[in-house]
Formats: structure tokens, sequence, C-alpha cells
């Protein structure tokens, strides 16, 4: 009898423990300004080398141009290390015929710099829509592309419905454009960070690859005469690169330190109080390790899958005033729609919003209108001191 | 009891089994389709009805909500102007104001609920930023300031939510008359460096140069007028 009580109490004991010992909580996802891998590849020597193709300066012989805005990937990522931000903006015009927007001739983006003086490009008369856009964080992104499109949605149905973010769906360009839930660049305009990569490397340096093998116009205008490097300019080996890269770094972490004070907590409380977390959201939890996502073409590995991320951010669009009345991706109804800023990393920046032309925390706040007026006139009501312990948080991040 | 401790056995391997497969089933699983996602949220609509014109209490009011006892009507200046100035659909109030005596330092704080500019200053274009919590541009005793309140959804600048709020200096000064958009757009397209309008604008001089002020997505900014626009000032 007391062998079987025992035998009873075992079977209880495994079958309360088991399911836990191997069930998959979530793990914090690593985080660091450090140059150090998440885990994804193999080992630190397989990410520098990646870093280091991020880093490289390419040339015209390399294929850089005809038309183009930077040199290498960590002209416009770089602070405080390789991958994160930087304070350079690039140009998109177009012409909003009251009805629609209208691309510049040659597309949105203009590029600010080409291999020769006469295909500079320039924002021609009658596109009166035009913005900056301040170059964006990657550090992390790897555990934001292993977000399920699923997790996105329910963010956005879980939001107040005068708040609810617009979830759109892009094209995976390794997976013959079929589509899945945009999370990257200021307009979501990505899903995969392949098809980011590829974007960018055409679109910012000039560089074409089987992902996107036709060269830039210059504002509408064949560039070939100065193309002198066969497209595709690479083959594809340094995108995938990029990808590895960004898959590999970690997240931008806290300023523990400053997390810690007394105000920072306080503010990081009002932050919740003021309902700046409604799109500003703390923490999502990445798919299951195994996963199979970007339409086929991505399984989310061990060191990015069931990983919690607190990125301050929903990666939806929002119509918060600011919207700079260019379409990408998601069709006319985004035109005044920008995504959700994530807010981590965002000690490291001094020029705040999708244009970087307000330069500190307190009108960053005041510059949000629209679905945030709620929010924002929430953070009105607040004491001086309520105020400076929120935006000491945000100092934090 | 032996058969006792089999069973026992047996169910721990059950148990062990059951936690494999409930880990191993998530494993190779695809992303499913997204539900299709709830409407996204409407932007507050655009102007589809005509308010009334705002009387001076109706002024004085909005003034109050958005920037307390800080300011007070400009005495001998110009009713206010209404429009959709920032573009956003809704109806905007820009007043004429002067600083209230002593509330200097509050109009000034660094984390007031609304921002200072200047018309005719580009902040961004500044070499150095501008110190940590204090605004660059900063308001003066003497100064005559337009206050702008936007608006938010149908009722606009009257709506008790409406609280985005600028005060910008070199922003008032003849004729002082809003234009709609649509009217600029057709001058402004002659400029070689085309303003972006993304509202209606307010027709105001700098001394004898003709001009107009315009919100540029960020800030509200002055523009002069080409000459051939001239027509359209009274």
């Amino acid at each position: 009898m007391r062998t079987l009580r025992l035998s009873l109490l075992g079977v209880a004991v495994a079958g309360l423990v088991l399911p836990a010992a191997f069930s998959d909580a979530p793990a914090e996802a690593p985080a660091g300004f450090d140059n150090l891998t998440n885990g994804f590849t193999a080992d630190q020597l397989a990410f520098d080398t990646d870093r280091g193709i991020f880093e490289e300066v390419e040339t015209i012989d390399d294929g850089l141009g005809p038309v183009y805005n930077a040199q290498s990937c960590a002209e416009c990522h770089q602070n405080p290390v390789t991958g994160a931000i930087s304070q350079i903006t690039e140009v998109r015009a177009g012409h909003f015929d009251g009805v629609n927007f209208v691309d510049h001739p040659g597309g949105s983006l203009i590029n600010d710099r080409a291999i020769d003086a006469s295909i500079q490009e320039r924002v021609l008369g009658g596109n009166e829509v035009r913005t900056f856009r301040t170059s964006l964080n990657t550090l992390g992104d790897g555990f934001v592309e292993a977000i399920d499109s699923n997790t996105l949605v329910a963010i956005a149905n879980g939001q107040p419905s005068g708040m609810r973010g617009q979830f759109i769906e892009v094209p995976v360009l390794e997976a013959n454009g079929l589509v899945r839930g945009g999370r990257f660049g200021w307009k979501n305009q990505h899903a995969s960070l392949l098809s980011f990569s590829a974007d960018a490397y055409l679109n910012e340096m000039g560089f074409t690859s089987p992902l996107q093998p036709t060269e830039n116009t210059s504002n509408g205008n064949s560039t070939a005469a100065f193309d002198t490097v066969p497209d595709p300019d690479n083959d594809g080996a340094d995108v995938e690169a990029f990808a590895r890269f960004m898959r590999s770094t970690k997240a931008p972490p806290r300023d523990t330190a400053l997390a810690a004070t007394a105000d920072a907590q306080a503010g990081a409380s009002l932050f919740n109080q003021v309902g700046c977390n409604l799109c500003h959201v703390r923490s999502i939890t990445t798919a299951p390790a195994g996963t199979v996502i970007n339409r086929g073409a991505f399984t989310v590995p061990a060191a990015l899958g069931n990983k919690v991320i607190h990125p301050f951010g929903d990666f939806l669009l929002h119509n918060v005033g600011t919207g700079d009345g260019i379409v990408q991706n998601g069709g006319q109804s985004t035109r005044n729609k920008v995504r959700t800023a994530p807010l981590w990393g965002v000690r490291s920046r001094g020029r705040l919003m999708h244009d970087g032309e307000t330069l500190n925390r307190n009108e960053a706040i005041l510059r949000h209108a629209g679905e945030a007026t709620g929010v924002i006139n929430n953070y009105r009501n607040l004491t001086t001191n309520q105020k400076n312990q929120l935006i000491t948080f945000l100092n934090s991040l | 009891m032996r058969t006792a401790r089999a069973a026992g056995v047996l169910l721990a391997v059950a148990v062990i089994a059951l936690a494999f497969a409930a880990r191993r089933g998530r494993e190779g699983a695809a992303e499913l389709e997204p539900h299709p996602p709830r409407p996204a949220a409407v932007s507050p609509p655009p102007l589809a009805v005509k308010l009334p014109p705002p009387t001076p209490g109706e002024e004085e009011y909005g003034l109050r909500r958005a920037f307390g006892e800080t300011v007070h009507p400009a005495a001998g200046s110009s009713r206010g102007l209404v429009g959709d100035f920032n573009g956003d659909g809704a109806e905007d109030v820009a007043v004429p104001v002067s600083p209230a005596a002593g509330r200097l330092e509050e109009l000034n704080d660094g984390l007031a609920n609304w921002r200072v500019q200047d018309a005719r200053e580009d902040p961004t274009a500044e070499r150095g930023l501008p110190p940590n919590g204090r605004s660059a541009v900063t308001v003066q005793p003497e100064d005559l300031l337009l206050a702008v309140v936007h608006g938010y959804g149908v009722r606009g600048w009257r709506d008790e939510r409406a609280r985005q709020c600028y005060l910008v200096r070199h922003a008032t000064g003849p004729p002082f008359e809003a234009r709609p958009r649509t009217e600029l757009l057709r001058y402004v397209r002659r400029l070689p460096n085309e303003p972006r309008l993304m509202g209606d604008v307010i027709l105001v001089s700098a001394g004898r140069t003709p001009g107009f002020v315009y919100w540029t997505g960020a800030r509200y900014s002055w523009h002069p007028l080409p000459s051939r626009a001239h027509p359209i000032a009274p």
C-alpha cells in the first residue's frame, strides 16, 4: 500500500514538474550595445564577419550607385554600435492629387547622391508632398522578424477602437512575393529582413541583387549609361550577410542605472497610467523556435524563438497627426500613418519623430495628435514633476 | 504490489511522453494566416459641416483651455481666424495674443503644454541643439504671438479634447486673413523652393513683403509670396 502511495505521489509530482520542464517558458531576449552575437550565428567570428560586410565602404567599381544615399549600411546604422541608428535622414516626395498620393517620377525616394552630377536626383516641381525620414534602428530586428503576425493582429485588436493600429501585409521577396505582416520601416513596408536588406541595398546604396535586380532611375530617367557594373551588382551574398547580421544582433538594452532610480520607476508607472503603452507596447513574445515564417522562407531558430522583447512599440501603423503623406506598400489608407516608433534605444537619439524635426522629449510627446489625442491630454494633465519622471523613464530606454 | 509499481512507472512515462508531444507539436508549424484584422481606426472626418464663425467668448474659452491664463487676446488686434491649418480635417483657430503679466516663466517652461516657435526660424537649421528641456524660442514680454489651437473631430477647436497648441512669433500682421490651401497651391507651385502646404494658410506680411504662415508638418513657418500672387491680398 505504501509503495502504491509513493508511486502515485511520484506520478503526481512528475505531472506537475515535467510539463513545466518541457514547456517553452519564454526567456528574456539578450540585450546589449556590445557588438556581441545573440547566438543566431554559430560564433562570434561569424558575427564579426557579417558585421564587417555591414560596415564595408563600397565604391563605384563594386557597384555603388548610379544613384544612392550612402556607401555602407553602417553609415546610417551606427550609433552607438553598428546596426543602431544615426542622425541621417533620407528624402521622400510625391504629389497628392486630392484623392491619392502619386509617387515622384522614379519613386518617392529621392537619392541624395549620384556617381555623376548629371544624374543627381532632386525634388521636381509639382511634388509638394515631401518629408525627411530618420534612419531606423536594426538592433534586435531578428526578434521582431520572429514575431508571429497573429501577435501583431492581437495587439491591434486589443487597442481601443479609436486608436487601433493598422496591420498591413506586404510582399516577402524571397517567397515569390507572397505576403506577410509588415513590421520594418517607417511604413511597415517590409516583413522579412532579407527583403528589407535587398531593398536597402538597392535604394540606399544602388546595389542590385537577385531579389532587387533593377537599377533605380534618376527622377524617372534611365541611369544605364552610367552603370558600369553588370546587374546584378551582387550575387545576393551581401544581402544574406546583412540579414544574418541583423538577425544576430542583441536588442537595444536599457540604461539599468537610470532605470533603477525612483524617478524612472515612477515614470514607468506614469507611462502606463497615461496610456503611452497602448501603442508603445512594452513586451512582445516571439514565435516558438521551429515556427516557419516569411511564407516558408525562414524557420525561427532557438536563438530567436520564444523570447520576450521590450520594443515599446506595436509594429502597427497609426495616424498620430504626424503622417508624412507618403504611400509605400500599404495602400492609400496608410498615407498619413506611420509605424509606432519602437522606443527601445531611444536614449541614443537626439532628433525625434519620423522626420527628426523634433529636438526634445516633451515636444515629441506634444507633437502626437490624432489617435493619440486622449493619451497626450492625459500627459498634459501631469504635474511638471510627473512629466520629468516620465521623461526620465524615456531616457532610460 | 508489483502491479501498482508498474502502473506508476507507466503513468510517469505517459506524462513524459505527453509533455514531449506537447512541445514537439509546436515546432515546425507554419505561421498561420492572420485573421482579418478589425478595421483600422478612422481619422477624424474631414470638415463636412460648415461651423459657425467663432464668437469672442468661444475664442477666449478655447485659449484658456489650451493655454490657461498665460495669454490673452491682444488688445486692438484682429479677431481669430479659423481654418484647417494643419490639414487633418478638423477646424483650427488662430488668435493674436499677448503674454499675460507675470506669466513669462510659465510660458517659457520647457515642459509647458504648448510649443513656442518662431515662424521665421528653422530650429533644425541651427548647428547646436537647444539645451535639454528648454524651448529654443522664448516668449518676450512685448511679443505679439499667434496662438493656434488645433481642432479635433467634427467640432474642431471647440472640442474639449482640442488641446494641441502653439505660440508662434512673427506670425501676425496685416492682412491677417485665412486662405484655403487650394487657393494658394497655384501660387506656390511657381516658387523655386515650393513649400509643402498641408493645410490652409494665413496671409501675413513681413514688413512690405507679402507672405503667408503655414504648417510644415512639424511647425508654423512663414514664406514669402511670389509677386504675381499679390492679387489674392486685399
